[in-house]
C-alpha cells in the first residue's frame, strides 16, 4: 500500500499557499490517501456507524483540518494524516454532523502524536448549532444569487487574506485597481443582499 | 482608519495584541460598531462557504475520478479473460461488426450527440440564475430564436459571460455555426470563471464538429481531455472530426 509522505510544514505551506492549485494538490494527496480511506471505513464498521458514508466524514475532517490550517491553529504535532484520522474518528464516535470547532483538550506530545485513537482522545469537536447551520443555509442561497464573477472574486480575496495584487494575477486582471473595484462592488452586493434577509439579521444577534 | 478597514484587519487576524484589544474593548461599549462587525463577520462567513464549497467540489471531481480508474482496472483483465476462447472471439467479432454497422447506418453528428449533454451543460432550470431562467426555459423547449432575442436584451455584468455561453448555445442549436464559434471564441481565450469556460470550451467544439472545422475543433478536443476532471470530457471523446 502505498502511503504519500507530506510532513505538516510541507502541507500547511501549500494550504495557504495562496496558490488554489497547490492548496488543491495537497488536498487531493490526502483525500486519496488509501490508509486514511481504509481506516475511515474500519472504523464506520467498527462503530457500527450507518448516519453517514465513510466519504461524508472524510470530507467532513478535511473541511475542518482546512479551517484549522488557515485559522493558524494545526501545529503540526502529528502527522496530517493522523491528524485528520484522529478528526475522523471522533466524528464517527461522537455522530457528530458538521464541526464548528476543533478544541484542543491538552498538548499532543511526542508519546501520543504517533497514533490517531491517541490524538482523537486530545481534541473534541464541538458541533455546529442550529442557528449556525441555519445562517449557513441563509447565506449560501444568498451567495447563488450572486454572480459567478463575483463569487469567484470573493473566494480568492478571502484566500489571498485581502490581497488585491494576488487576486489580480489570479484573475489575469491587468491592474491591482481592477480587482479593488470588482471586490468593492461586490462586497456591496453581498452585503445588500444579507441585509434584505431579515431572519438572518435575527439570526445574527442570537448568534452574537 | 474606517470602521470596515478596522474590521477587516481584526477578522483576518492581521491586528497586534494591543490593538485587537482596543478594538474588542470598542465593540463592547459602541453599538454601531458591534451592528456592522456582525454584518462584517456574516459576510466572512459567506466567503468562508465560497472557499469550503470549492473544496467540496474538488472532493466530489476525485471521488469520480477514482470511481472511473477502478472501473477500467476491473474491466481490463475481464476482457483478457474473454479473448482466450475462440467462440468468444467470434462472438466478440461478430458484435463488432454490428455495432459498426449501426452505426455506419446512424452516423453520429454534432447535434445529435449534443443531446445527450445538454441537461449537464445547463443543469436543472430551477437551479438556474432568475436573470436567465426565461431565455432557459425558451431552450428548454427548443425556442432558440426567441431565447436569443431575451438574452439580447439582458445588460447585468455579473450574468454577462452566462449570458454569451447561453446565446452561443442557441447559435449552435440554430445551426449557425460561424456566430456561435464568434460569441465562444473570446470566451475560451478569456473566460472569467472556470464552469463557464468548460461549458463554452465543449459547446465550441461541437460547433467546430457540426461545422467541419477538423483542425480548429482537434486541437480543442486535445485541450479538453488533457485537462484533469474536465466535466465535458467524456463529451469530447465522442466528437469525430
Amino acid at each position: 500500500m502505498k502511503v504519500v509522505q507530506m510532513t505538516p510544514a510541507t502541507f500547511v505551506e501549500a494550504v495557504v499557499s495562496g496558490d488554489l492549485a497547490r492548496r488543491n494538490s495537497a488536498f487531493r494527496t490526502l483525500y486519496t490517501n488509501r490508509m486514511v480511506v481504509a481506516t475511515i471505513a474500519d472504523w464506520c464498521r467498527f462503530y457500527n456507524f450507518t448516519k453517514a458514508e465513510p466519504d461524508d466524514i472524510l470530507q467532513e475532517g478535511i473541511l475542518a483540518l482546512d479551517r484549522l490550517i488557515r485559522e493558524g491553529r494545526f501545529r503540526g504535532e502529528s502527522k496530517v494524516e493522523t491528524f485528520l484520522l484522529a478528526v475522523c474518528r471522533n466524528l464517527i464516535r461522537d455522530g457528530i454532523k458538521k464541526v464548528s470547532n476543533v478544541v484542543f483538550k491538552s498538548e499532543i506530545n511526542d508519546a501520543t502524536a504517533a497514533e490517531p485513537q491517541l490524538v482523537a482522545d486530545q481534541i473534541s469537536l464541538a458541533e455546529q448549532s442550529e442557528a449556525e447551520n441555519e445562517r449557513d443555509s441563509i447565506l449560501n442561497r444568498t451567495l447563488e444569487g450572486m454572480g459567478e464573477n463575483c463569487r469567484d472574486s470573493l473566494k480568492l480575496y478571502y484566500y489571498e487574506n485581502q490581497s488585491m495584487k494576488q487576486v489580480a494575477d489570479a484573475r489575469e486582471w491587468e491592474n491591482v485597481q481592477t480587482a479593488k473595484n470588482t471586490i468593492a462592488r461586490c462586497r456591496e452586493k453581498l452585503r445588500s443582499l444579507l441585509l434584505e434577509n431579515p431572519n438572518l439579521t435575527t439570526l445574527l444577534s442570537q448568534l452574537k | 482608519m474606517k470602521n470596515f478597514e478596522r474590521i477587516e484587519k481584526y477578522l483576518f487576524g492581521t491586528m497586534d495584541a494591543a490593538e485587537q484589544s482596543n478594538f474588542e474593548n470598542e465593540l463592547a461599549t459602541d453599538a454601531v460598531l458591534a451592528a456592522e462587525f456582525q454584518v462584517q463577520k456574516a459576510e466572512h462567513r459567506a466567503m468562508d462557504l465560497l472557499l469550503q464549497q470549492d473544496l467540496k467540489s474538488q472532493m466530489a471531481a476525485w471521488k469520480s475520478e477514482q470511481a472511473e480508474q477502478t472501473t477500467t482496472a476491473r474491466t481490463v483483465p475481464m476482457m483478457q479473460v474473454s479473448h482466450r476462447s475462440n467462440w468468444m472471439r467470434l462472438a466478440a467479432a461478430a458484435s463488432v461488426l454490428l455495432v459498426l454497422g449501426f452505426f455506419w447506418l446512424i452516423r453520429p453528428n454534432a447535434q445529435g450527440v449534443f443531446d445527450e449533454y445538454s441537461g449537464t451543460l445547463r443543469g436543472n432550470l430551477s437551479d438556474a440564475p432568475e436573470v436567465l431562467r426565461p431565455a432557459e426555459e425558451l431552450v428548454g423547449q427548443e425556442k432558440y430564436a426567441d431565447a436569443l432575442a431575451i438574452l439580447e436584451k439582458i445588460n447585468d455584468p455579473d450574468w454577462d459571460e452566462s449570458v454569451r455561453v447561453l446565446r452561443g448555445e442557441c447559435q449552435f442549436r440554430l445551426k449557425n455555426y460561424a456566430a456561435a464559434a464568434a460569441i465562444l471564441e473570446p470566451i475560451v481565450k478569456n473566460p472569467v470563471g472556470s464552469d463557464n469556460l468548460r461549458k463554452a470550451e465543449f459547446l465550441l467544439l461541437y460547433t467546430y464538429w457540426g461545422a467541419g472545422n477538423s483542425t480548429a475543433g482537434k486541437a480543442l478536443k486535445e485541450k479538453i481531455l488533457a485537462t484533469p476532471n474536465h466535466p465535458f470530457a467524456a463529451a469530447a471523446e465522442e466528437v469525430k472530426l
